[in-house]
């Protein structure tokens, strides 16, 4: 039972990792602004604005660090971030950059090295658990529920997978011919990374804000999760490392009562009431945390299971055994 | 001007461009391009805050690459960036002289002797004051007239400090000169 | 090396249009960052102000001054504009046309302020501006028959402090929110509604 209300509360928790990373990514232009005050020792020199920045900032990183420099610990974004002496970088970073210069740098391969263990071992579990551009999309979709209600007609269509694969694989070969940078101008989570870090320490955002604005648009007229579901190269590139995940939700098809709210609140359309989870799912744990009956756990195993048919506590089971239930009904009774 | 950023990756001369330096220990101007993942933890860095990032004006090719406007903000050579760039894009150069001297080449300043003090007979040397290799970069002659020397690496300090208006010495930056 | 003649032809007509450089808008005060006076572009300043933005074209650096920093109307100013070559920094010689389009959304006036020789290395224009907006002051000149039309902005006037974009995103972000925060808890059973509405 505890073991259930824990998984329960996995999705609020994922929210709330989802919240810290794009409060880090707030954090982090200011802590860089702070960090130029206080090496040019120009306090005096300051505006009130200025000051009011510097004396919060203060405060903030006081019980931390002794000195500000050491704030250097922590910069960067989901694309690329050096923690302490560790740098960690987006996997497809490591593909967009090896496919422009033609060439191999191992040294910045291994950067990527614990997100791809990671995305191995438990799929799609960034695009869940720590994109920043994730956080928005969802948020999008209840926003696009809340227009619903106002009689605005929404994210109608579907469209096919497939298709952010094709990105992919298109993305990498342009970069590949012509040298340009195109993937990281077009991935949700570097570009809301940089445009925070542009609109708190530099002029302000850049073209690429109006992208991403059009993409939630898109998410809320056209498609759910639209961007994640059909054209994300990030996705698309997780999607394929976690083909073999061990980490997946599976149900347990004795307690499922065919109530179709897990089908209901995931957010990329895949199926769990039909066992369909595949390499899309992110392990987001809404579907968890929904059932109603608990149906659905983790497991560790590398395959999905094969359609088990429908819940044996949902009408349509029961109708097609209902002999077979008394009979086992009887049995117990009696024996 | 949609071929510009196409012809941008391979043929560098030809920029329209505003004049901007590279970070310090930047490859060169081609393989910065193809090196750079736009990840802007150089500016983050930065604790002068002299690295900015190019929009979309410039062309697809140079949007959010770090640069720097001498003349805005000059470059201190604290190397911070070469240690925070995760692909080498800039390489991590140790802040000591002979060593930035040897692989710094962000651009060589030049001196208009039409618009500098000195040569206007009314001495000056703030560029010479300002620069951080002084007789190694620069040095001073009659009247404190600036001579930029072949090791300058461009850092733009001499530029920023310039009291003339437009500034009479200017970095060229180093993937502006052709051969 | 020489230019290909392709690429010389490419570049008939350059229109350049030069965003503001930091060294324009920003508020920067009299700082001592690290050791290196800044100057300041604030209109109280003691420094003299100008609104400088420079650029590289072609052959050539151009850079171009304003004075005075910020120019209302009716109020006379001036353009000095300063040609070098890339290579040797030799000053560029011949004449330059200095024309002014209005850069406001639905107009397209343009009308010649004058024609300049170098003088002491400098192409001085003045200018008086009958209205506020915002204008394109056009540098065109030729040299080697390639011409150059170099387009640099140019605010008459105040201008607004607030961003357009960054309303737009905080409008945006604010609604997201805010709707978030309405439908509550009930967003679980407004998703299952719709997909069985789906569904039928």
């Amino acid at each position: 039972m505890m073991k259930y209300l824990f998984m329960r509360q996995l999705n609020k928790q994922r929210l709330c990792c989802l919240s810290l990373v794009f409060l880090l990514l707030i954090y982090l232009p200011f802590a860089s602004i702070y960090q130029n005050y206080t090496a040019a020792h120009a306090y005096d020199l300051l505006n009130s604005e200025e000051k009011f920045l510097y004396d919060v900032m203060q405060t903030l990183t006081e019980p931390l660090v002794n000195d500000p420099v050491q704030l250097d610990a922590l910069k960067g974004t989901t694309w690329s971030a050096r923690i302490g002496a560790y740098k960690i970088s987006d996997p497809l970073a490591v593909v967009s950059q090896s496919s422009a210069s033609k060439s191999w740098d191992t040294s910045f391969a291994l950067t990527a090295l614990v997100p791809l263990l990671v995305s191995l071992l438990a799929g799609r579990i960034f695009c869940g658990w720590i994109c920043p551009a994730t956080l928005l999309y969802e948020l999008n979709t209840n926003f696009a529920l809340f227009l619903n209600k106002l009689g605005v007609p929404i994210h109608r269509w579907d469209f096919d997978r497939r298709l952010k694969y094709a990105v992919l694989i298109l993305g990498t070969l342009v970069t590949m011919l012509s040298g340009l940078m195109i993937l990281p101008a077009i991935y949700p989570p570097a570009i809301v990374g940089r445009e925070i870090y542009y609109v708190i320490a530099l002029d302000g955002f850049s073209i690429s804000t109006i992208f991403f604005v059009l993409t939630l648009m898109a998410d809320t007229f056209v498609a759910k999760r639209g961007f994640c579901r059909y054209l994300c190269p990030g996705g698309a590139l997780y999607s394929l490392l976690g083909r073999y995940r061990l980490l997946r939700i599976q149900r347990k098809v004795s307690i499922c009562n065919d109530c179709q709210r897990c089908d209901s609140i995931c957010e990329f359309g895949l199926h769990p009431m039909s066992d369909q989870f595949g390499q899309e799912c992110n392990n987001c744990t809404a579907c968890i945390a929904t059932c109603p009956a608990n149906s659905l756990q983790f497991h560790w195993t590398p395959v999905d299971q094969p359609y088990q048919g429908p819940g044996h506590q949902g009408r349509q089971y029961i109708a097609a055994n209902t002999e077979l239930i008394a009979t086992d009904a009887r049995r117990s009774c009696s024996g | 001007m949609l071929l510009v950023p196409l012809r941008a990756a391979h043929a560098v001369s030809q920029k329209i461009t505003r004049r901007y330096l590279r970070p310090p220990g930047s490859l060169k101007e081609v393989d910065f391009l193809t090196a750079c993942i736009r990840c802007g933890q150089c500016g983050e860095v930065c604790p002068n805050r002299c690295i900015k990032y190019f929009g979309f004006d410039e062309g697809v090719s140079m949007k959010d690459t770090p640069y720097i406007v001498p003349r805005v903000k000059a470059c201190i050579l604290c190397m911070k960036c070469g240690d925070i760039c995760p692909t080498g894009a800039i390489q991590p150069v140790q802040r000591l002289a002979e060593h930035i001297i040897a692989n710094v080449d962000m651009g060589k300043a030049r001196v208009d002797e039409n618009l500098c003090l000195s040569f206007q007979g009314k001495t000056c040397g703030v560029c010479y004051r300002a620069c951080p290799l002084p007789d190694i970069a620069i040095r001073v002659g009659m009247l404190e007239q600036p001579h930029v020397l072949d090791q300058c690496v461009g850092c733009g300090l001499c530029e920023r400090s310039c009291i003339q208006l437009p500034q009479a010495i200017k970095v060229i930056p180093a993937h502006t000169r052709l051969g | 090396m020489d230019n290909p003649p392709c690429l010389i032809t490419l570049r008939r007509i350059v229109l350049l249009s030069v965003t503001l450089s930091c060294l324009s808008y920003q508020s920067v005060f009299a700082h001592h960052v690290l050791g290196r006076p800044a100057y300041s572009l604030n209109e109280d300043s003691n420094t003299p102000p100008s609104m400088s933005v420079e650029t590289q074209v072609g052959d050539f650096f151009v850079t171009y001054m304003v004075f005075p920093a910020f120019p209302k109307a009716t109020q006379p100013g001036r353009i000095n504009l300063y040609i070098q070559g890339i290579d040797e920094g030799r000053y560029f010689n011949d004449n330059v046309t200095f024309l002014v389009i209005d850069d406001a959304f639905f107009s397209n006036r343009q009308e010649i302020i004058g024609t300049q020789n170098i003088d002491d290395g400098v192409y001085r224009q003045g200018f008086v501006f009958k209205e506020n907006g915002e204008y394109l002051i056009r540098a065109h000149f030729e040299d080697n028959e390639v011409p150059y039309d170099i387009d640099f902005p140019l605010q008459i006037g105040e201008h607004s402090p607030v961003k357009p974009l960054v309303v737009t995103v905080l409008v945006l972000l604010f609604t997201i929110v805010g709707s978030n925060l309405l439908i509550g808890k009930r967003a679980q059973l407004a998703k299952f509604r719709a997909y069985r509405k789906s569904e039928t």
